[in-house]
């Protein structure tokens, strides 16, 4: 515990927890109609059953304007993703000439956000449709859909995809160049990995920022876990699950016991 | 510092302190007496020494790329892996020394049934308890190294072989800890003496007020296989220039810096091995013919392990940094004022065969402080 601290309290975590915190924050104001973004692709009370994605697609665009979707898209990424990139970022900063480090670090999140917002179209698609296709029961499907994915092999493969680093040049346009690259890269392998997760807030209606907050947390806990050989094995959620009630559970139990 | 390769009296004594046969004295078949003597046979470049003993600081730097104690390791690292001093000399250059004629404690997998490898080890840790004793040195009291190592677990077997055996960290072989040991002497054979500061180096001030960073790459991975490889690092000059004019100087409060050549990303299917480092080298010439452009080795100790890309590493291999500070001046008319360094890599004899080893960057990374 304390030598997470250690980690969390040295750059570039801070900083990158607290743009994180600041995403839920306007998210959040946004949903109570404080600031004008967007609350969900999704309707609250799901969909008619039998209705044609192009007609939830033209619903959803006439509810929400465009932009105040891409707003709610982009927030809810920088909220839950900001954290994801601390080694990319540690990287290509080490990575880069002390005077190039923060253009570095603008050009990686310029190639990994891209990758990112553009995730938006097919999984807002996506979410629509289950959405469509199960009402009521799209979010547990999507909770089981996302707890089978993380436990499955290629899904570790990609998790340990995303553990590789590329080399970064030092000058000049290659340097520029390689950040992007290394962004988009990385944004893929990313998206490759958190997509089923990221399905389950899009599904969640009222719970929306509730199971952002506990996805993000989830995705976070297993981009921090070790490569490891590619089998079926538990996913990060369910241990995670398991190590909070062990750590919540003997102080219950011995105050029971006196 | 040479290291004198004698062989503790336990490994070569007939029997044990109870007459009965002692199982230590044979190695692999044949007597410890003549194993040790064949398999430590250190050559002119195998730079078997103590010299990670004058390095004052533990971890310097934000994964720990440069200093005794070396990098950081676990989750929250996906990209560094880095080596540090005392890792990589004289623990990585032992493991692959005396391992090199098929040992056990050749290979990371093998390794810990190797009983070569306990008294390797116990020397690894009072080399540590006596660097801690020396003046002048910042051990980091972080629980990321207390609690250590994040990405495997140690465990000691218990007389009898019954599971689980006991679970032990970094901090359990330190002072106070279950398994710290009492130690008769700390200065021989360990290049410091205890209480006395020796003025190898110039200090650089507290560790995290250091920083480091590249100021030279090239321009991408080079292979290595039976043949030499060569390639350019070029050098910011700036960066460089302001290197040079700090790196002698000795006037407290002053800036003060050294220069480090980083093998960053080295990858490669070999359980163990060595790559030879040379600079500006004449084109065409024979590197084993030019001692005086040798800048230091690196031991590929564990080398498959980290390249697994489905390791605990990510396949990302592991990385090193060589202190070519001294090398300096040398190197200043050889091409660190025109911007670029020519480094030479070579596999060291009977470990290169078909194998390949891949460099994924090499750079030069340059250490700062304030004279303290
Ligand atoms: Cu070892």
């Amino acid at each position: 515990m304390t030598g997470l601290i250690e980690h969390f309290r040295r750059p570039p975590w801070p900083a990158l927890l607290g743009v994180s915190a600041a995403g839920y924050v306007i998210w959040l104001l946004g949903s109570i109609g404080v600031l004008p973004a967007a609350v969900c692709v999704t309707g609250a009370g799901g969909w008619p059953g039998g209705a044609e994605l192009w007609e939830v697609v033209a619903a959803t665009l006439t509810l929400n304007a465009p932009g105040s979707l891409l707003t709610g898209w982009s927030m809810m990424l920088v909220a839950m993703m900001s954290p994801l990139v601390a080694a990319p970022i540690v990287h290509v900063q080490q990575s880069s000439l002390a005077r190039r480090r923060a253009r570095a670090v603008a050009g990686f999140l310029v190639g990994y956000s891209m990758v990112w917002l553009a995730m938006g179209v097919p999984l807002g698609l996506l979410a629509l449709q289950a959405q469509a296709a199960f009402g009521p029961s799209a979010f547990p499907l999507a909770v089981g859909v996302a707890l089978i994915w993380s436990a499955s092999p290629v899904h570790r493969r990609l998790l340990n995809r995303a553990h590789r680093s590329r080399p970064i040049s030092l000058f000049g346009m290659r340097a520029d160049g390689d950040c992007l690259v290394f962004g988009i890269e990385h944004g893929l392998l990313c998206a490759a990995t958190c997509w089923a997760w990221m399905l389950v807030p899009l599904l969640a209606a009222d719970w929306h920022f509730t199971a952002m907050l506990a996805t993000g947390i989830v995705l976070l806990a297993e981009r921090l876990s070790l490569p490891r050989t590619a089998q079926w094995r538990m996913p990060v959620a369910m241990s995670l699950a398991l190590r909070l009630r062990a750590h919540l559970f003997p102080l219950v139990l011995n105050r029971r016991h006196g | 510092m040479p290291v004198r390769a004698n062989c503790h009296r336990h490994f070569l004594a007939d029997t044990m302190p109870d007459g009965t046969e002692n199982p230590l004295k044979y190695y692999r078949g044949i007597a410890m007496r003549d194993a040790a003597m064949t398999a430590i046979k250190p050559g002119s470049r195998d730079k078997f020494d103590l010299d990670s003993m004058d390095e004052d600081d533990f971890l310097v730097g934000n994964q720990g790329g440069i200093g005794f104690g070396g990098g950081i390791s676990g989750g929250f690292i996906q990209f560094g892996n880095w080596t540090g001093d005392l890792e990589q000399n004289p623990h990585n250059i032992v493991h692959v020394l005396v391992g090199r004629g098929g040992g056990w404690i050749g290979n990371p997998i093998t390794a810990g049934v190797d009983p070569l490898f306990w008294l390797h080890h116990c020397n690894v840790d009072r080399l540590w308890q006596a660097w801690m004793g020396a003046p002048g040195k910042h051990m980091v009291n972080d629980p990321r190294w207390n609690h250590g190592p994040a990405d495997r677990a140690f465990i000691m077997p218990v007389v009898g072989g019954n599971k689980p055996g006991i679970s032990f960290g970094g901090q359990d072989c330190l002072a106070g800890g279950l398994f710290f040991p009492q130690y008769d002497d700390l200065t021989k054979g360990t290049g410091v003496t205890q209480g006395v500061q020796a003025v190898t180096r110039v200090s650089m001030g507290p560790s995290e007020s250091q920083t480091v960073e590249v100021i030279g790459a090239n321009a991408g991975p080079v292979r290595v296989s039976a043949e030499p490889a060569m390639t350019e690092v070029a050098v910011d000059l700036p960066g460089a220039n302001a290197a040079v004019l700090s790196m002698g100087v000795t006037e407290p409060g002053e800036e003060v810096s050294r220069l480090y050549l980083a093998l960053e990303s080295v990858k490669g299917d070999l359980a163990s091995g060595m790559l030879d480092v040379y600079l500006d080298l004449p084109e065409g010439a024979k590197p084993e013919e030019h001692a005086e452009k040798h800048v230091g080795s690196v031991a590929l100790f564990g080398l498959n392990v980290a390249s697994k890309p489905d390791g605990p590493h990510g396949g990302n291999g592991l990385s090193y940094t060589i202190d070519i500070t001294d090398q300096a001046k040398q190197f200043t008319a050889a091409g660190l004022g025109k911007g670029l360094l020519k480094v030479t890599l070579q596999t060291r004899d009977g470990h290169s065969g078909d194998a390949t080893i891949t460099v994924g960057r090499l750079s030069l990374l340059k250490r700062t402080g304030k004279v303290g």
